[in-house]
């Protein structure tokens, strides 16, 4: 009973720290409120906390009520708890400005993470946040896009380190089953990687005690605590899977993000404890003499990269078990998928909401009218609108409450989008800008006014967290796609400018010519064929299950430098028309993937407000239809513009060049339905 | 004498007008109304009918239903927050009568999970 009383204030402390909100603040006037800065010091951030707890312990409550809160409810107190939350938002709106500058949020989330099991819980509560009120932010508000960004990385990471963890295992295991010889030879036993990192957190300890200056930790003995737990998790362990079992627990707490340049590099290696695997394998591998063994390494960690690309979580549960995890084992492999897959959508999400914050406050209402909208575009086309490979998650035209259902792809609410962005495009189009369009939720293409052709198909999908870029390479001859996510992510949550992000780009893929895709799948293994004969692209051998079709886009009209954007996996397709000389969508196909790649039903609806009102009518005989593209297996697309129409591009394979009329096929080896 | 107890008194009762206006009008100004309004609600069913919400981890529900289930609670709890003069108390009674309402309501839909019956987990 005692920890649920705990419980409670603490979501509500939790809350309220996300807000830059305490207990003495709260309790002043709104009037005489000022923004006053954020403490840095955790101790201070600790005292803060405790602080709301006491405040918040039943705040509001009768007796009888606060009975029933702590009976356990579970319902009733997480309700409250919430709304308690957003209360005090609404209380104390004026110290927004105060609103988690990073150095704040990094104490706080190593203080809070380890109250709340490891779960980042207040930055899904902010991205909550921050939407629904941004509205009603005051104007000099800044979302600190940029740092926020960063922990979201930070998170991004953590889950990561523990699944390559857990990769280490499943190959393994793999191995074991299939190429037991190979396995003796480079098998990395528990104990190896438990000495190495015991050892590393020895080093640390003694780095640790011996600081003085207080970067290695600010807070000394929550440090050397961390090493304390972490050397008794990884001496008392059982097994690897054990180990990992609670690692993104630890590995939270014990961020070694910001202090590598202050620990030396022997430590540093001991302690990347999800990389040891790799490391000590690795040393093996390079002295197996045996070309055969060498190849039953490669052929078990391509069927890991199969494992990898399941979109299905309950193929992956079939499949670990077949491995011979435990079902808890499994259960917990496939939450933290979910929370993996969770953080990318809220990930994406940061980008909608800081848009709200900053710019979607500009006229104070949701919607912003054709006119309006193109007002803000030319205002800000220097920086946005002009670049090419600039994403938008989000756009003032498009509320926060739409950016909020698309993350939750209910059917209903990403028809309305639909409208939504179609008018976006048609808003900017009609005033001439070039600029990102909108089809579903999603930014789909940089287009000029010359870029409209009747009959174009515009497609847009996936969730603005996702990229990939795709590249010919020409010694495989085959386009070519790295959707590590971070790479390019990072170039758009961090607000770099369009030199930084080619950069980045061309950093990332070497010198071919680049492509943009959207809405990849983050898999590490995703790769498209690409064959483009007589005008005719077609794409194949895209994921097993059925995702990763793509589309290729008009890029008529001046894309410089090549870049073009493609997608797979899209949520909706336009098909572009002209009314009264003004560009209109006359038919949007949409195509729900449900929130999963791959898969889904498309519903094709009619022009302009009509639309949703044209999917539900239409919905059952468009999924027919539909169903039928899926039988067949391929979609044909009339596009204006041609794989290898122009100049060569680089995507299309030397020789080829353009031919009449283009379309674009894709070759789904199978499809899903949701 | 008597004149200036009067112009005293006169003195003394304008003042306390004033003061008692001035009062008025910080008050006013210093307490944020509390409400629970459109935002306050859309926030509220946002975020606890988001996918990895309890209430949608824990109950077989849609989102559609969920969201419409708790809008409708919030309008039958309407009465609770009678009376109330705080914003944060406000808000928290009308989310613990929400939030049981619809448990209550769901309860034949609750999943079985261990983790559903563990309140820690969803705080």
């Amino acid at each position: 009973m005692g920890t649920m009383r705990i419980a409670r204030p603490f979501y509500s402390a939790l809350v309220l720290s996300i807000l830059g909100l305490s207990a003495p603040t709260l309790a002043q006037p709104v009037a005489t409120a000022s923004a006053k800065s954020c403490p840095t010091n955790p101790d201070e951030l600790g005292a803060m906390i405790d602080e709301l707890k006491g405040t918040f312990e039943c705040s509001g409550l009768n007796l009888r009520e606060c009975n029933e809160y702590r009976a356990g409810l579970i319902g009733g107190g997480v309700a409250a708890s919430v709304a308690a939350g957003i209360g005090a938002y609404k209380a104390r709106p004026g110290l927004m400005a105060c609103l988690m500058p990073g150095r704040t949020v990094s104490s706080l989330n190593s203080i809070l993470k380890d109250e709340a099991e490891g779960r980042p819980v207040w930055a899904m509560l902010a991205l909550g946040f921050f939407g629904p009120m941004a509205e009603s932010a005051p104007s000099s508000c800044r979302f600190p896009t940029k740092e926020l960004g960063k922990e979201f990385r930070d998170m991004s990471d953590e889950h990561f380190r523990e699944s390559k963890a857990i990769r280490g295992e499943m190959l393994d295991r793999i191995m074991a089953q299939k190429a037991p010889d190979a396995l003796k030879k480079i098998e990395v036993s528990d104990a190896e990687v438990r000495k190495q990192f015991v050892d590393g957190l020895d080093q640390l300890e003694r780095q640790v005690r011996a600081d003085t200056t207080g970067k290695l930790a600010v807070h000394k003995q929550w440090m050397l605590d961390d090493i304390a737990k972490l050397k008794a998790q990884y001496r008392t362990a059982g097994g690897y899977a054990d180990m990992v079992a609670d690692f993104g627990k630890f590995s939270a707490n014990f961020n070694l993000q910001g202090k590598t340049e202050f620990i030396d590099a022997e430590t540093l290696k001991k302690l990347r404890v999800w990389d040891m695997r790799d490391t000590i394998r690795a040393e093996k591998i390079a002295n197996l003499s045996d070309p055969a063994l060498k190849a039953a390494y490669q052929k078990a960690l391509l069927e890991l990269d199969t494992f990898a690309d399941m979109s299905q979580m309950s193929g992956k549960a079939a499949y670990l078990k077949g491995l011979g995890y435990s079902p808890d084992f499994v259960e917990r492999m496939v939450s933290a998928e979910g929370v993996r897959r969770n953080l990318q959508l809220r990930g994406s999400l940061l980008q909608g909401a800081a848009h709200d914050l900053n710019y979607g406050q500009l006229k104070g209402k949701a919607f912003l009218d054709q006119k309006e909208l193109a007002q803000f575009a030319r205002q800000r086309s220097l920086q946005f609108f002009d670049h090419p490979i600039t994403r938008w998650g989000h756009m003032p035209g498009i509320n926060n409450g739409v950016v909020q259902s698309v993350a939750k792809a209910g059917r209903a609410a990403m028809a309305k989008i639909s409208s939504v962005a179609a008018g976006d495009l048609a808003g900017m189009a009609k005033y001439g800008l070039k600029g990102i369009g909108f089809v579903g939720s999603k930014a789909f293409a940089a287009v000029s006014e010359t870029a409209f052709h009747m009959g174009d198909v515009h497609c847009g999908g996936g969730n603005p967290g996702q990229f990939v870029t795709i590249a010919y390479d020409s010694d495989k001859e085959r386009c070519a796609a790295s959707n590590e996510r971070s790479d390019l992510t990072d170039a758009f949550l961090f607000g770099l400018s369009r030199d930084e992000q080619l950069k980045e780009i061309q950093q990332t893929n070497g010198t071919c010519e680049m492509l943009m895709g959207l809405h990849a799948r983050y898999s590490p293994s995703q790769n498209w064929n690409l064959s483009c004969e007589g005008g005719e692209a077609t794409l194949s051998g895209i994921g097993e299950d059925g995702s990763g079709q793509m589309i290729k886009f008009n890029t008529e009209g001046g894309m410089p430098n090549d870049v073009r954007w493609f997608s797979d996996d899209f949520d909706a397709c336009a098909k572009v028309s002209f009314k009264e000389d003004q560009v209109e969508y006359a038919d949007v196909y949409k195509y729900d993937s449900g929130g999963v790649c791959g898969g889904g039903q498309a519903i094709r609806m009619t022009e302009g407000a009509a639309l949703s009102r044209a999917a539900t009518r239409n919905q059952r005989q468009l999924m027919r239809q539909f169903s039928n593209w899926q039988k067949h297996n391929s979609f044909a697309m009339a596009s204006a513009a041609g794989c290898c129409q122009g100049e060569s591009t680089g995507f299309c394979p030397e020789g080829l060049s353009s031919g009449g009329p283009s379309k674009v096929r894709t070759n789904r080896s199978r499809g899903t339905t949701k | 004498m008597e004149i200036c107890r009067k112009e005293y008194v006169g003195r003394m009762f304008s003042r306390l007008i004033f003061l008692g206006i001035f009062a008025l009008s910080m008050a006013k100004q210093a307490i944020a109304k509390p409400i629970w309004d459109a935002q306050s609600e859309t926030a509220f069913v946002e975020l606890l009918c988001a996918d990895e919400s309890y209430f949608r981890k824990c109950f077989e529900v849609t989102q559609p239903v969920c969201r419409k289930t708790l809008r409708q609670a919030v309008k039958k709890c309407a009465g609770v927050t009678k009376g109330v003069t705080e914003m944060i108390p406000l808000h928290t009674k009308m989310g613990l009568c929400v939030g049981a309402r619809v448990e209550k309501s769901w309860s034949d839909r609750k999943s079985a999970s261990t983790d559903c019956r563990n309140r820690e987990k969803w705080q």
